[in-house]
């Protein structure tokens, strides 16, 4: 950044390193998923690397993909859906009801409807009215469970469509229906969150607000859309469980919420907004369902599994917050811990660091001039 | 740096005892000291210490480094390089905590408290016992608060909440706080820009109180009369350099403000070339002022505002921190709402606090926290100029990739940012260039006003240069009109073609750029 003639506009593709660093959590998870498949492969070589397990993975992977593909949204634009486990649930009835009443295409449609409606509400309760979105989302939760409940009588419905079975139920081909919604369901976010207006306003909303309101958007509008998208892309989830078990059921999503959020933020996204990437959700969801699976499958209990995936969302935060400026911070506690042990000496000259992280030193900027 | 003892003048306080034992050692001393912030050096081997017993005043223009110095010595923030010493030895400080536990008190420069919780409990904030109650104060607490605040001269009882006191208020409760525990070095960051004058006044008596009691006390302030009644020294800072030390005794208001002002005035050669990629976009105003703003008022920041602008001017607006030229141009953007007044861009007058308004009638706003309001630092440089709602780089609500890349290469051309990187992490950039960045973004939306809030606030000299020529070519090339808000003056003679100057939130003087120096700008806007 010198006062040099200023070198020509550098063209738009980035360097090898540029992308290493842009994708540095994507290839972490990448290693980890494959170290972890490696492990569980030596465990169970008989079991886990056949074709038979990976259509079981990609079976469950897609609902949980779907799902989190709108929780990414969420998460980005700056809050998050705990409703979307409800959704599911909710969804599932209305979608088993409105096959029996009016058929499969028809009771897609509703299905898809119902979770953009609820995502709706959502929206514009946290944008508009500004409340927040835990509350907001969490009173959703509670209160769609309760209405599938009214809406069922308490029981299941029974929606045993063989159209229906095609979409998350049966395999199409060799790939299971689920994970064949899911990827193009990937490829379309792909194209949404690349190429279009709403799709940058997501991230720059989430990035911020005031930026935002500055440039002239109508942020409450673009924020109140997003919601309405995770909602819809739940109502996909649920009706792909319901095709699943052939019964719609108030409390088939239980669970997603939590599911969808650790997968997102395995992803590489914050909460808090800006960042998240589908290819970073991609590989969360590809993590959390090896681990499940391969723990399962190698006879690991299913509280143990819990821990397990409670200790694996910690670890991939900290370990792509190594990288950059976080890692300083970790480093810099050193010292705290240290007086908190030994007592409260006077700190020395080592444990001094330079302020702040370089910010501006990035190895992106390294192509200067 | 230090002057000897005996050029200390007799028309001292005599209230002052200055006792000065040989080989006294200053109580806080910070020596060659070093610190930057991306893309600006805020301190550059600065060296600065305070006695027992005296008031040390610290002065400079809003950037001089006045408040970093004192963060460092507060604990808040480490310095790159150079030595802290309290009482001779050297010390590091592991945060404010550490800092505060070795007898360095520090009054911050932005109001501070729990809303929800009484003045009293504030004040005691971190000194509780471990049964303390949230809710009422225990008769003793109640008797060491209600001592200290009436001491300060408060009006306030120690129980009411602290949400529903006035900022004025707030601040006398937070430097209560500090005298209730204050430690050997008493550190205050501008304690009485919100003050009335009697709380003023109330406060520096106390200060001279502590003084007398052997505290060393170190005060930043933006009021002249008040440092010259206070201070025993007095330390100039500019552009993160100690200009020096001088008694009390050497200075008056002129000489101060000679110091504070730097010689260089900021050159306009070395323009960045731009290309036309905007046509003028502003349509005659049939002899009608561009932007006509009349007795705005949003107490207590602004009181009855008025001015003009022209197509193609541009106006300045000078004033120190706390004067409420960065809240005209929040007002005027429709981010704060105001009680009276009118805005009216040609003649249509916009509604109170709503920015979609403002922005369609082609008011943009450049605010003054560029990494948290003017640029998206989460977003590339490309996506960031795509921002705009109109921006031309989209379809139907699709981006068109292709335009957007020729869009953002011309501007990071035209603007200078450097690396010319369209695909960088804007919060990556410098903050020069993020300033350029947010420029550049206010640009595409084609605006008729541009309003920059410290266009140059934390830019190095450099930069600040190239940015101020890029507004004065814009307006040349594109005729609209723009308001700059700054409270470093020399930029504003630099750029502006009339300066008003506000003081309290209000406009108190109006000059002409050609009649307008340096320090008669100063010298009405200080308070």
């Amino acid at each position: 950044m010198s006062d040099r003639a200023p070198p020509a506009v550098r063209s738009y593709r980035l360097s090898i390193r540029d992308w290493a660093f842009k994708y540095s959590t994507e290839l972490q998870l990448l290693a980890g998923l494959a170290v972890m498949i490696a492990i569980f492969s030596l465990l169970e070589p008989s079991i886990y690397p056949t074709t038979a397990n990976v259509q079981n993975i990609s079976r469950q992977a897609g609902v949980l993909l779907v799902v989190a593909i709108g929780q990414m949204f969420a998460i980005t634009v700056g809050g998050f859906d705990l409703s979307v486990g409800a959704n599911m649930g909710f969804t599932s009835i209305v979608t088993a009801q409105a096959v029996a009443d009016h058929g499969v295409a028809a009771a897609i449609v509703i299905g898809l409807l119902t979770g953009a409606a609820i995502g709706l509400v959502n929206g514009i309760l946290i944008a508009k009215m500004r409340v927040s979105p835990f509350v907001v989302t969490m009173a959703m939760l509670t209160f769609l469970t309760g209405y599938a409940g009214v809406r069922s009588g308490g029981a299941s419905v029974i929606a045993n469509d063989p159209t229906l079975k095609w979409f998350g139920g049966r395999d199409w081909g060799f790939m299971p229906s689920t994970i064949g919604i899911g990827i193009i369901i990937l490829l379309v976010a792909v194209v949404f969150t690349g190429r279009t207006r709403i799709g940058l306003y997501v991230y720059a909303i989430g990035g911020s607000r005031e930026t935002c309101r500055l440039a002239g958007i109508p942020v409450a509008r673009y924020e109140a859309i997003t919601y309405m998208i995770t909602g819809m892309l739940a109502g996909a989830g649920g009706i792909m469980l319901t095709a699943r078990v052939s019964v719609g059921q108030a409390g088939l999503g239980a669970g997603f919420e939590l599911r969808s959020i650790a997968a997102v933020v395995i992803g590489g996204a914050v909460i808090g907004g800006g960042k998240g990437r589908l290819s970073g959700v991609f590989l969360g969801v590809a993590l959390m369902t090896c681990l499940t699976v391969g723990l399962a499958v190698t006879g690991v209990g299913t509280f143990q599994q819990q821990m397990a995936i409670g200790i694996a969302l910690v670890v991939a935060v900290l370990i792509s917050q190594m990288r950059g400026g976080s890692f300083r911070q970790i480093s810099d506690l050193l010292p705290t811990l240290k007086r908190l042990f030994i007592g409260f000496g006077h700190g020395d000259d080592q444990s001094r660091r330079s302020a702040r992280p370089t910010a501006t030193t990035d190895s992106a900027s390294d192509d200067t001039a | 740096m230090t002057p000897p003892d005996s050029e200390y003048g007799p028309d001292l306080n005599a209230a002052s005892s200055q006792v000065r034992l040989p080989g006294d050692v200053p109580a806080a001393r910070l020596d060659g000291i070093n610190k930057s912030f991306p893309g600006v050096k805020a301190l550059d081997n600065v060296s600065f210490d305070v006695r027992r017993g005296e008031v040390h005043a610290l002065l400079g223009e809003n950037g001089a480094g006045k408040s970093t110095l004192v963060k460092i010595l507060a604990g808040l923030i480490p310095p790159d390089s150079g030595r802290i010493l309290l009482d001779g030895s050297d010390v590091v400080f592991h945060g404010p905590r550490d800092a505060q536990r070795r007898g360095i008190s520090h009054v911050p420069q932005e109001v501070q408290a729990v809303p929800d919780f009484s003045v009293g409990r504030n004040m005691l904030l971190g000194f509780e016992g471990p049964f303390d109650r949230k809710g009422k104060l225990s008769s003793k607490e109640r008797e060491q608060t209600r001592d200290v605040l009436d001491r300060c001269g408060a009006s306030f009882s120690e129980s009411a909440l602290s949400g529903q006191l006035s900022i004025p208020e707030l601040r006398l409760a937070q430097i209560s706080r500090t005298l209730l525990h204050p430690g050997d070095v008493i550190v205050l960051d501008e304690p009485n820009a919100a003050l009335s004058e009697n709380d003023a006044a109330a406060m520096l008596d106390r200060l001279r109180l502590l003084r007398d009691q052997q505290k060393a006390i170190i005060f930043v302030s933006h009021r002249l009369t008040e440092v010259l009644g206070i201070a025993d020294r007095i330390t100039v800072l500019r552009d993160g350099c100690a200009v020096g030390t001088f008694p009390r005794a050497e200075l008056d208001k002129d000489k101060i403000v000679a110091l504070m002002t730097k010689t260089s005035r900021l050159s306009d050669s070395n323009r960045p070339r731009l290309a036309a990629f905007h046509s003028p976009s502003v349509e005659a105003t049939n002899g009608r002022a561009l932007l006509e703003v009349d007795g705005l008022t949003r107490e207590p920041n602004l009181v009855d505002v008025s001015f003009r602008l022209n197509a193609g001017q541009i106006v300045g607006m000078a004033g120190v921190q706390g004067s409420g030229h960065g809240h005209l141009l929040r007002a005027i953007a429709g981010v704060d709402g105001y009680e009276r007044g009118q805005v009216a861009v040609r003649g249509h007058a916009l509604h109170s606090g709503v920015v979609r308004g403002a922005y369609r009638a082609g008011i943009v706003l450049v605010p003054a926290d560029r990494r948290a309001s003017a640029i998206v630092s989460q977003l590339s440089v490309r996506a960031n100029l795509t921002l705009p709602i109109h921006s031309i780089a989209s379809r139907g609500g699709i981006r068109r990739i292709r335009k957007e890349r020729q869009l953002a290469r011309e501007h990071v051309e035209a603007f200078g940012i450097r690396p010319p990187n369209t695909e960088m992490l804007a919060g990556n950039l410098s903050g020069g260039n993020q300033q350029k960045l947010a420029l550049a973004r206010a640009l595409v939306s084609k605006p008729d006003v541009l309003l920059l809030d410290e266009p140059t606030q934390g830019i190095d000299v450099a930069a600040k240069a190239e940015i101020l020529a890029l507004i004065r070519q814009l307006v040349q090339e594109h005729g609209f009109g723009v308001v700059v808000a700054s409270s470093e003056f020399e930029e504003l003679l630099a750029v502006a073609d009339v300066i008003h100057v506000m003081s309290r939130g209000r406009l108190v003087e109006t000059f002409p750029t050609e009649e307008a120096d340096y320090e008669r700008i100063l010298h009405a806007a200080l308070p």
